[in-house]
Parts: C-alpha cells; structure tokens; sequence
C-alpha cells in the first residue's frame, strides 16, 4: 500500500517535471515513465528515468500541467499496482517499523491516495490555469505540433524500457540518438515560459535576466572563490556575496561597538530583588506555556528520548499509509498530553494538516504553478501566487509551501532513490540554457541508475 | 518545574557518564516564527525552528523543560545596542515600499542576502525577544536557556549583514553583564560571528571565541591575528579553520582552548551560539562535523556548569538543523535520545532513513595536524597574555589540560538548582557509577574527548575535593552523593530560595571562586 501511496506522491509532487524543459532536475521521471506507459513497474525509475526523461509525459499529454493527472489517472486504473509494488523493494529503508514492507499492492487504495494527494482530472488544472490568469496564453504555445514525427516509435521504445529496464541497453549510438529524440520531442511539446507567460507577468524571466546570470559567471571567474564545489557555488548564485571575499575589517569606534556600562562590582540584594521584581525585565520573560499553571510536571519519563517503535501491527508497516496513521496517532496522543499548549503551540497546522483546508485543485494548481515557474525571483513568484489564489492570503501560501509542497517533495526525492536530497531547495538549479534541455537532469538520473545498478 | 528530575530515569549522554546531571531548562519558541519567509529560494529558512520543536515534543523533552512565548523586543531593546535611525528603518520598510527607499536600503544593507520579507520587524522582534528574556532568566538564576531562532551574530550596530537584522546575541549580553561582571561568547557556526566581536571588540567585560572557516568565505572577518583593540586587547579569540573539518580536528582545538579560556577568562555566564551550518552537508558550509561532534562542544561548555545560553544561528540543510538542535536540546538536558526517530509532523523530511544523526561524509580535511597544533599553540599564546580578569588569579596550567571546573558551589551561592529537583533518580545508577568514576578519577587528565560533558551538579559540588579544575566532573565520583542530593543542595547552598526558581538570589558572580585554590 505504502508504495501506492508513496508513487502517487511523487507523480504529484516530484519536482522534476520539466514544465520549462532545461530546469528541473532529477525527479522528472517518474512522471514521463508513467506517462510512457502505464504498466511500467516501478523498479524502472533509474533507467526509464534516464531514458524518457522528460519526454512521455509531453508526448501523451501535450499540454503543460496534464501530465501528472493523467499519470496520477492512469496509475489508478491499473499501472498503480505494479508501481507499488515495484517501490516497495525500495521501502525497507523507508519503513518506520524497519520491518520490510510488503509488496503487495491493493490498488483499492489507490484512490485514497489520490484523494489525499489531490489527484485531480487532467483537464481540471489545466483548465484551472487557463482559467485562472492570463499566465498561459495558450496551450502548446505553438510549438510542438511539428517535431513529433515518429512519436509512436519512441513511446513503443519507452514503454519497452519501461517494462524491462534491466534489459540490456541498445547500441550505444542509437541509444544515445533516441534519447535525444526523446528530448528533442519533449522541448517540443512542452511549453517553455516565454511561450506561457506575458512578459509583464514575468519579468525576471527574460534576456535581461540571462544577461544577468552570465554576468554573474563572469564575475565568477576571477572573483568567485571555490567554496565546497563548483557545483554548489553554481547552485548559489543567489547568494553571491556570500562567497565573496570581503577581506574586511573589524570596526572600531562608536559606529560599531556596544555600549557597555562599567562595572560597578556586584549588585546588591536590593539590587537583585529590585531586578526581579522590574515589570520591564520581567516583561521579557514572555509568557508560560509549559508547564501549564506552572506545576512540576511529572509525565511519563521513560517516554523522554524514545524513538518510534521497532515494528507495528500495520499491514504495510512502513507505508505512506502506515506512517500517517502512526503520524495521526501520535498526534492525538500530543494532543492530550499537551492540552491547551497543543494549539497554542499550533501543532493542528504543522506537517500534511496544512493541506487539509486546501482542495484537491488548489493543491494542484500550486504544484503546477510551482513547476511553471520555478526559478523566478521570490517577488515575482509569490506576486503571481498571489493572484493565482486570490482568496488564500499570502501567508497561508507560505505554510502550504513549508508544511506541505516541500515535505512531499523530499518525500518522493527519496523515492526516486535520488543521490541527493534537497529538503529546503526551493529555489531550482538553473541548468545551462546552452545545453540540450533535461541533458543535466539525465544525467542525474542516469547516475542515479548507474548506483542502483551496483550490486 | 523541576527540570532537573526530568528524565532521570531514562538514558543518559553516553559520553557523560551514566548519571548526566540534570539542569534547569528553559525554552523559548514562538510559534509564529516558522512561518516568516525570508523568500523564493532563501536558504534561510525560520520553518526549522518549527521543525526542531516538533521534534522536541515527540521526544517528549518539551515536558522536562519550561517554555516561554518570548514578548517580542521593542525598540528600545533593540536601540540598546542598534543605532535608531537603522531600528526606525527595520520598523518601517516593507516589501510594498522598499523601493521608495533605495538609499536607506543601500546603507543598511537590506535588500539581497537581507532582503525585506513580509513581518521582518516582528520576526526581529521575536527572536531578539527570547534572546533577551533567556538572558533574564539566567539572570535569575536558571542553568540554561534555549532559544533556536537566536543567534543572528552578523548583524552589526548600524547595518544588517548575512541574513541577520538584528543582533539578538549583543542585546542578550548586553542583559547578562548587569549581573556578570564577565561574560563568554562561543561560536560554533562555520561563518566567523563578526557582529558579536565587533560590537565587544574593545571591551574586556565580553570575550568572544568565534571557529569558522576562514579564507575566501563570508564574512571574510576572523584572522587568528585579529584579537581585540584597546582594552579588549586578547579578548577577542579567532580561529580560522579550512574545508572538511571533521569530529576530531574540531574538538582537538575546541577542549584545549575553551578549557584554557574558561580558566583564565572565568565568565560569569556563557552564550554558546550553535550554528548548525557547521554540520556535514550543509547547504552553505564545508565542513564535515557530525551532529555528535557539534554538540559536543554543547557539552563541553555545559559541563563548567555556569549559566548557559544556547541559541541557534546558521543552518541551511533544514533537516539536518532540526535533528542537530533537537539533539543538543537533550544535551542540555542530560537527556540521549534514540536514534530512530519517532513519527512527526514533518517526518518526511527526514528521510529516506528517518533517523536522527547522519553520518558525515568522506570528505577531504583540508585541515592539517601541523595546521591544527599551530593554531592551537597560538592561540594558547594569546590566552596567557590575557590579563586576567580582574581580581582573578591567573593559574598557570598546561596548555592543553582540560578546563577548569568552575566551581559554582562556592561562586554561585544562588539556587540554580531546583531545590526540589528530584536528583534521587538519578540514584540508582549513582552508586555504581560512583565506583567506576573514582577509579577514572586517576586518569581523568588522559581522556582529551568525550568525556567531559554534564558534571553532576549536587554530587560535584560536594566533591570538591578533585582539582576542580576538570569540566568533567561526572567523571569525579560525585555521584556518591546522589542518594543524598537534595540533602546536599541544602548543604551547599544554604541561600537558595526553596520555592520560586525565578527568586533565587542569584549572587552575581565571584570569579575568584570559580577557582578551588
């Protein structure tokens, strides 16, 4: 079940869709290999990753934002099972229990699961962002009708991938030929921002802002100094200066010291009490939450430290499943044991609760909006949020994004076996524009593929 | 609340000994703060705040500790350091409006790497606040105060700098020095704590010891020849160190010189900021320290048993923030914790493993032995020409022994301790322990890592007759006394208030008695 659950998810959520072809990194596959064809085991990540990366899911759907529903309902139907099952050979590392988790996969859940996940109708969100803004100007933008050619041929190869991953791989020169086709086809059929977006609405997506970036790595050359790597430095060109080296120097003068009294030997017992009894200190205590009414709290202190139990009576210990449940036990039992403090303390709006006062579709719309566009400057960005969901105030957007999109994604990071997991990186690795789109996100998957490989 | 009870029962810091001695705790955390956003790709991120506090509850360590909402800071607590014009200036910029105000953002630096974020100033408010108010309560008297979404040390008088706004670190010492004659600032964040030494750099009354990487990285400050100016000549200690320093590197220069320091310098009170960039795989750091590693330098300063207060700082890989902090929250409470983690609300970001430490990587230290020794000896160096505070004896000692054990007993006649902290449950562990200490005693000076962490308070007190210099005093056979604790608090420290932690009289501290003759 938990594999159900847990693919589901990452259709959902994996940040690697390329929306915009050359950004996102890594996570794309799961939906393209879904997309190839819907009976594709789960265990195909790695190579049907490398492979379609990127392309099926553009390919079936031609329009931005339909891919994943259509994955999400084609998974339903039928592919979810094998899919399950498939991710749950990976699972035991997952599984909160450590016991191994079972395979089997009760496509009866599935739709739960999408329900939990917001798995809407394809046509929904799109229609949702069509609808709901001018951001799309309309679908395919254009560009795509032309380049699909043998279309049927590369999703016959994909799904072949899909289905056998293992397989030994064709020659390398028509290996390498159709992979490029693959994402020859994909930049095709997906939008690219400039054809979705006013340049009004975006305008730190434009020449200027390459112009920009291209300064910065010039700058990069002389000045930059090495950090961890260059791969990181790369990904932090946002934060330049703090690679900078800015041999500075203390300050010394009134500009930049603290005042500080002289000491006048140790404050006496007037003193002291007259400090404890100031209503301006005492103001910064702030305000007791726990204990409640200040009494000595005598809880269960065998429970302090203890980590969560070796094994559980779930059906699929380790699952999604079994892990909300045990996520939801354990918050009730919270909930009694803090009491007033629990809600204080907000513990009714933490983690995947956040979600519950969001709609399927609005979940939706956020991770396509997300996936259209993910590397723009945070005014920008959340500017356009904004009007995306007009009804929802800023902040709630935020905690959505904290409590729920970026949990999901380090969710299925993990179970795209990805070498490397971002749990905090909203902003998206710009890949090079030069290069062939997706080429980097390949290559990553195709590590990723490489490792799992290994004995 | 007794704090100090809490827990007993369960396991206790393996590096500690078996009894870690438990101590006051208080926490403060406002659960707003988790929802100020710095921006779209940020790496600061307040959202680990919330995730270290989920944690805390479901290792039920929030139940051994007092919490606080912090009352946010005012302007007038934050003008007490900061210039007003620039405090005016937080207060009123929002992101609507910044651009009318391009000059002003110029000057004080916000904008990029600070940029102006919906509830800046509040947020500043926030942190400030609880910075200040563990200050106050250690002024009051308790062991220890936690405040994760502190530690902003970038922040300068007239200026934000590195995602810091307001330096929330100056206003709490600030705060501790109407009660301390001395108080010691530690910082263990990979970036130098520039704003903290700048803001003490000609006074002797702070001594601040930054470890950072040096060479080519923000902020750029923190030579190992930058030592202070004018009076506060060799109160500033720098220690520049270079990529991939590991567990064992890090702590071969953390005992040695916060032991020399804690010696010669003898504070009344210690601020640790505990920047969890320093971990392994930090998304802006470079170092290769394991979240043991770094909170063994949480131990470390506890072990001295003076007030401490901990707060939080950089951290950019969140997840590994929030196991880091959690961690060292059971280490101020004495408190190990399991390594797998149990269910929480944002469980899922701690996957694929979903357990609590991480094991650093394999990454090159670039840091070499000769490198470290001579640091290290520099160091030393500067710390003998200290001129010790005043009215303290200067010790001379070896260089690389281990720290003094300040021995509050005597210096603090104030009641940290919880009178009715039920120590007694450490008891049943004690008197085996007590054996096994003893014999360590002897070899006590050979055990360089690890060891020294939580003295036991009661039980250390009593004993003083070991050289009191060590920090480890669990290793001591104090715990003899454990049986008798709460006998022995009275004994000890016939001044302390029975009733009201927040009462006790605290006397401000004595240095001369921190040291045993």
């Amino acid at each position: 079940m938990l594999g159900t659950a847990a693919s589901a998810d990452s259709r959902d959520h994996s940040d690697g869709v390329p929306t915009t072809a050359p950004i996102k990194r890594g996570g794309g596959s799961s939906e393209q290999r879904a997309a190839g064809d819907p009976t594709t085991t789960a265990s195909a990540t790695g190579r049907a990753a490398a492979g379609a990366s990127g392309g099926g899911g553009g390919v079936l759907t031609s329009m931005v934002g339909m891919y994943q529903h259509q994955h999400q309902h084609q998974l339903r139907d039928d592919a979810f099972g094998t899919l399950g099952g498939g991710h749950c050979g990976e699972q035991p590392r997952l599984a909160a229990g450590g016991a191994p988790s079972s395979s089997s996969p009760p496509a009866a859940l599935a739709p739960p699961l999408a329900q939990a996940h917001g798995g809407g109708q394809p046509r929904q969100l799109f229609e949702a962002l069509v609808g709901g803004g001018n951001l799309l100007r309309g679908p395919g933008g254009g560009k795509g009708s032309g380049a699909v050619g043998d279309l049927g041929v590369l999703v016959r190869w994909m799904r072949e991938l899909a289905a056998d991953p293992v397989a030994p791989l064709p020659v390398p020169s028509e290996h390498r030929a159709r992979k490029r086709h693959v994402l020859a086809l994909r930049r095709a059929r997906y939008l690219r921002l400039e054809d979705v977006a006013d340049a009004e609405e975006l305008p730190s997506f434009s020449k200027k802002r390459k112009l920009h970036w291209d300064k910065h790595k010039k700058k990069g050359c002389f000045n930059m100094p090495t950090r961890k790597s260059e791969r990181l430095a790369k990904r932090m060109k946002l934060m330049a200066s703090l690679l900078l080296t800015q041999r500075k120097k203390i300050g010394v003068g009134e500009h930049f010291q603290a005042e500080i009294p002289e000491w006048t030997g140790q404050p006496s017992g007037k003193e002291l009490s007259w400090y404890r009894s100031d209503p301006e200190t005492s103001k910064m205590l702030g305000t007791t939450i726990w204990p409640p009414g200040g009494d000595v709290n005598k809880t269960d202190i065998a429970a302090v430290g203890r980590g969560r139990p070796e094994s559980c009576s779930c059906s699929c210990p380790g699952s999604f499943f079994c892990r909300q449940h045990h996520i939801n036990e354990a918050r009730d039992r919270l909930r009694s044991e803090l009491g007033r403090a629990f809600t204080i303390w907000q513990f009714d709006s933490m983690g995947e609760e956040v979600s519950k006062v969001w709609s399927r579709d609005e979940q939706l719309k956020f991770n396509t909006l997300e996936r259209l566009i993910p590397v723009m400057d945070q005014k920008t960005y959340w500017a356009i949020a904004s009007k995306f969901f007009a009804s929802k105030p800023r902040i709630d957007l935020i905690k959505y994004y904290l409590n729920v999109f970026l949990m999901r994604r380090v969710l299925s990071q993990c179970r795209l076996g990805l070498l490397e997991i971002d749990s905090d990186e909203d902003e998206v690795e710009e890949e090079d524009e030069d290069q062939p789109e997706g080429s980097s996100s390949l290559q990553r998957t195709q590590d990723v593929q490489d490792v799992k490989k290994v004995p | 609340m007794d704090l100090s009870s809490a827990g007993s029962g369960g396991n206790s810091l393996p590096s500690v000994g078996p009894d870690g001695q438990k101590r006051r705790v208080c926490y403060f955390y406002d659960p707003e703060v988790g929802n100020y956003y710095y921006g779209q790709g940020h790496p600061m991120k307040p959202h680990r705040i919330r995730m270290t506090h989920s944690l805390l509850a479901r290792y039920g360590l929030l139940n051994q500790m007092q919490v606080y909402r912090p009352n946010p800071a005012r302007d007038r607590d934050l003008c007490r350091f900061h210039a007003d014009d620039y405090i005016n200036f937080l207060r009123s910029v929002t992101p609507e409006t910044q651009q009318d105000q391009i000059r002003l953002l110029k000057r004080f630096n916000v904008g990029e790497d600070c940029p102006v974020f919906d509830g800046l100033y509040s947020f500043c408010q926030t942190y400030a606040g609880a910075s200040v108010g563990g200050a106050v309560k250690l002024n009051h008297g308790h062991d220890i105060a936690i405040n994760w979404s502190g530690g902003l040390h970038h922040a300068k008088k007239c200026e934000a700098s590195g995602f810091c706004y307001v330096n929330d670190i100056v206003l709490a010492i600030l705060e501790l020095l109407k009660h301390h004659e001395r108080v010691l600032y530690v910082d263990i964040d990979i970036h130098h704590g520039d704003g903290v030494e700048e803001a003490f750099y000609t006074t002797d009354r702070v001594m601040t010891v930054s470890f950072h990487k040096f060479g080519d990285y923000f902020p750029g400050t923190g030579d190992i020849r930058d030592i202070g100016h004018s009076k506060g000549k060799y109160y500033s200690l720098n220690v520049p160190l270079d990529d991939g320093i590991d567990d064992e590197s890090y702590q071969s220069l953390f005992k040695p010189i916060m032991g020399k320091v804690m010696e010669v310098f003898r504070p009344g009170a210690v601020v640790l900021q505990c920047g969890a960039d320093s971990l392994s795989g930090d998304r802006l750091g470079c170092f290769n320290l394991s979240i043991r590693g770094h909170a063994e330098c949480v131990k470390y300063m506890r072990s001295f048993n003076v007030p401490l207060l901990l707060l939080g700082g950089g951290g950019y890989t969140i997840r590994n923030v929030a196991r880091c902090w959690c961690y060292e929250t059971g280490v101020a409470l004495g408190q190990e914790l399991e390594d797998k983690m149990p269910v929480n609300e944002y469980y899922e970001y701690f996957g694929p493993d979903y357990t609590l430490h991480v094991a650093p990587s394999n990454m090159e230290n670039k840091n070499t032995r000769n490198q470290l020794d001579d640091i290290r000896s520099k160091l030393l160096d500067n710390l003998s020409k200290l001129r010790h505070a005043p009215s303290v004896q200067f010790q001379e000692r070896p260089p690389d022994t281990e720290l003094p054990e300040p021995d509050e007993d005597q210096a603090d006649p104030d009641e940290r301790h919880d009178p009715d902290s039920d120590m007694e449950v450490d008891d049943h562990k004690a008197v085996e322990e007590s054996t096994r200490r003893s014999s360590i005693l002897g070899i006590r000076v050979k055990r360089e890592f690890g060891e020294n962490e939580t003295k036991i308070q009661d039980g250390s007190r009593v004993t003083s007759e070991h050289r009191g210099l060590e920090p480890m005093v669990e290793d001591i056979g104090p715990s003899k006394q454990a049986p008798a604790d709460a006998n022995a608090m009275a004994i000890d420290e016939p001044g302390n208030v029975k009733n009201e932690p927040e009462s006790s009289t605290k006397l401000p501290d004595q240095p001369a008695m921190y040291h045993k003759p």
